[in-house]
Parts: C-alpha cells; sequence; structure tokens
C-alpha cells in the first residue's frame, strides 16, 4: 500500500504573465508562500520521501516542502511538465498563432498524431505509465511529488484508466479538471485492490490556501 | 453566468459503520454527527446562498448541522438521493458473499451499459437523472449552492461533470470505482457558460476532507 501526495508547484513568473511557461520560469513571491503553506501542512503527513520535477518551479516547490519537514528530496525528469511547442514557449496563451496551432493539436489528439515538436497522446501516456511505474518501486510508502498541472491530470487519468486509456478521456481530465497551484491530489496504490489497483483518494484540496 | 456547486457527502451512517446496504432511513452514527459539524463550521467560511438535501435520513441530518451554523434554508430534492439499490441488497452485509456476487454482477452490467440483476437504478436511469440534477442546479437563482448528497451518486455526477452529456457506460464505470469518496468529503464542480467549450461544467476538487484533520 502505498500514497502519493502530488503537489501541483506554487505559482510561477509564467503564470502571472499568462505565458507558456519554460523550464526555468521561478516561482514568485507568491509561489513560495503557497509552497510554505504546504509544507506546513505536509508536515502532519508520514511523508518518507519528497520528490521533484527538474523544473525551477516544481524543482523549488519540492525544496521547500522537502526543508520544511527535513526528508530527503529526488529530482526527475519523469514529472515534468508536459512539453509543449518549443516555438511557442515564454509567448502569451492567446498568442493567434500558437491558439491556431494548439486548436489544431487538441481536434487531433490521439494515437499516432503529432503537429510538431510537443509531448502527443502516445508520449504522454508513456511517460505516465513509466511515472506510475517507478512510484510502484519505490521502498517508500509516502511520497510527495512536486509537479505541474497538466501532467497531473494525466498522470491521473492514467491512474484511473490504466493502459486502455483513450485519447478521449485523458482530454476529459486535461481540460474538465481544475488545479491550484499548490493544489493537493492523494492517490493510493493498493495491489489488493480488484479490478485497479489504484484510486484517486483527493483531487485538488487547497484548504491550506485558506 | 457562473456558479460553484458544494457537494458534501453525508456523515457516517449505521449502515457505512456497519458496511451494511443502506436503506433509505439509516440514521447518522455519533461520529457521523460529530462529522457533519465539522463541515458545518467549514461551510461558515463558504459563501453559500442556499442547502439543496437529499430527502434521505442520513443526509437530513448532516443538512440540518449546515443550515443551524450558516443559517441558510434548506430545499429538499430527491434528485440528490442515493442510486437505487437492488432490493435484494438493502439491509444486508456488503461483506456477505452472496451479496459481493450480486453487487459484482450489478457493477459489470454499469459498465457494459448491460440488462438490469432486478431493480436497482442502471446507468441509463442514473445519467438522465443527473442531468435533471444538473438542470435544477444551474436554474436555481443562487451563484453558491451547498448539496448533502450521497457516495455513489455523487461519483457518477462527477463523471458526468468531466465526460460531458455524450459519456459512455465505460467511461462512467471506470471513473466511479477510481475514486474514493468520504463520509462529508467537500468535491467542487463549476458552472460557466460564457466559456468558449459547448459543455459549460467542469470539476474542481474532489473529495477534500481536511476539516477532519
Amino acid at each position: 500500500m502505498k500514497t502519493i501526495y502530488l503537489v501541483r508547484h506554487g505559482e510561477s513568473e509564467a503564470n502571472v504573465a499568462l505565458v507558456h511557461g519554460s523550464a526555468s520560469t521561478p516561482l514568485t513571491a507568491r509561489g513560495r508562500e503557497q509552497a510554505a503553506f504546504i509544507a506546513e501542512r505536509c508536515a502532519k503527513l508520514p511523508i518518507d520521501l519528497v520528490l521533484g520535477s527538474t523544473m525551477t518551479r516544481a524543482h523549488d516547490t519540492a525544496a521547500i516542502i522537502a526543508e520544511r519537514i527535513d526528508v530527503r528530496a529526488e529530482f526527475s525528469d519523469l514529472f515534468v511538465e508536459c512539453r509543449g511547442l518549443s516555438k511557442f514557449e515564454s509567448k502569451p496563451y492567446n498568442d493567434p498563432e500558437g491558439s491556431a496551432a494548439w486548436q489544431i493539436i487538441w481536434e487531433n489528439f490521439g494515437p499516432g498524431y503529432r503537429f510538431a515538436d510537443e509531448e502527443n497522446f502516445d508520449d504522454r501516456k508513456e511517460r505516465a505509465e513509466k511515472a506510475l511505474t517507478y512510484l510502484t518501486q519505490r521502498k517508500e510508502d509516502h511520497i510527495v511529488v512536486a509537479t505541474h498541472g497538466l501532467f497531473s491530470r494525466v498522470l491521473i487519468s492514467y491512474a484511473v484508466f490504466g493502459a486502455s486509456l483513450t485519447a478521449r478521456e485523458c482530454n476529459a481530465f486535461m481540460s474538465s479538471f481544475e488545479l491550484e497551484n499548490t493544489g493537493l491530489s492523494v492517490l493510493r496504490w493498493d495491489e489488493a485492490r480488484r479490478r485497479n489497483p489504484w484510486l484517486v483518494w483527493v483531487w485538488n484540496d487547497h484548504a491550506h490556501l485558506g | 453566468m457562473k456558479k460553484k456547486i458544494y457537494f458534501v457527502r453525508h456523515g457516517e451512517s449505521v449502515a457505512n459503520a456497519a458496511n451494511m446496504h443502506a436503506s433509505d432511513t439509516s440514521p447518522l452514527t455519533e461520529r457521523g454527527h460529530a462529522q457533519a459539524e465539522f463541515m458545518a463550521e467549514r461551510a461558515m467560511k463558504l459563501p453559500i446562498g442556499v442547502i439543496i438535501a437529499s430527502t434521505m435520513t442520513r443526509a437530513q441530518e448532516t443538512a440540518k448541522h449546515i443550515a443551524d451554523k450558516t443559517g441558510r434554508v434548506i430545499m429538499n430534492s430527491a434528485l440528490f438521493v442515493e442510486g437505487r439499490n437492488a432490493s435484494e441488497l438493502i439491509g444486508n452485509s456488503e461483506l456477505d458473499p452472496e451479496m459481493a456476487r450480486i453487487q459484482k454482477i450489478i457493477d459489470n452490467n454499469f459498465y457494459t451499459n448491460g440488462p438490469r440483476y432486478s431493480d436497482e437504478e442502471n446507468f441509463a436511469e442514473v445519467t438522465v437523472r443527473v442531468a435533471a440534477a444538473l438542470k435544477y442546479l444551474e436554474d436555481l437563482p443562487q451563484e453558491h449552492i451547498l448539496v448533502v448528497t450521497h457516495g455513489w451518486f455523487l461519483k457518477v455526477l462527477l463523471a458526468c461533470t468531466l465526460f460531458g452529456k455524450d459519456i459512455l457506460s465505460r467511461e462512467c464505470g471506470v471513473f466511479v470505482n477510481g475514486i474514493h469518496m468520504e463520509n462529508t468529503g467537500l468535491s467542487i464542480i463549476g458552472y460557466d457558460n460564457e466559456k468558449d467549450t459547448a459543455w459549460p461544467w467542469y470539476l474542481s476538487v474532489v473529495n477534500d476532507h481536511a476539516h477532519l484533520g
């Protein structure tokens, strides 16, 4: 039995500027404060490992939590944000050319389809599977993972639907699920469970933000 | 128009504590009353305009705690009652092998939109009820509404929120099996008909129970 506490990173400079984040987008002062709130909350949980994405905003969120609860932190590319189109990195969400490209991507989102250099449906699904397998193989039982909004949704969709996850199911999670900065989602893994060892215990609890 | 709906599962019932398939009149346990009081305390911080309560006893009792604390009016609605159980199950233990066998058949039929086992509420029926429930919430004048309801029905409603009106039985069945709902867990959905998508509902929070400590 394992419990995975997924934490979305705190508010980043890109979140405030409404631009597509890059790997090095830092937390804002407010983002650091949100990370301190979730760290305080983690102090009440029996955490034995903190994992963080290697991207600055999630890396720093993980580091703030690990320092507060005095638990070792490790960082992995398995938990980075879903890669967008490099052409539009750090460009505004509402850039007309970028919006048009993403509209085409979402309309065709599915097995085998790729627009340019984005992480497509197959890539996202494969990484979610690897990330969940990696978590089940760790020896620690209570793990915090500081990660990202879109990848959290993909990860949860894979936890619920497993290898048979379709593009439509993945897309429903990506488009109709809200997730706050430092929102806490909890997954439980129990091999003895019928049908599916993964269970979504909580999604986007942000009671710590008041 | 934008709205937020705060769904609260009832507190622990006598049937929950005994692992029994509940009847409509199973009341809260002492622990269930305490959980409802914690949730009521939390609801003081929510900007709710009205409380809607399922007509089943455990939801009525939970709603009363919240109404007493917040001073909001309760409106009763049978739209938010628990899914109708097969009569064979009601009052029996969930752990009884025969009951587990029947439940498994019912679950499989739900996944595949298959035939009814006996008189239980099936996929086709419950999704019609969810659509009516969402329409009812959409038509209420209040923008912030708290609804006291039940675990299984709430999971089906959240699945419909996520997948929209063309939800497939498989999607609904897998989702319901894949999420957990604690007694007095708080789940929030949003409504925004100014979004540029055809479906105005979205999921915001599932089973936040920070108030239980």
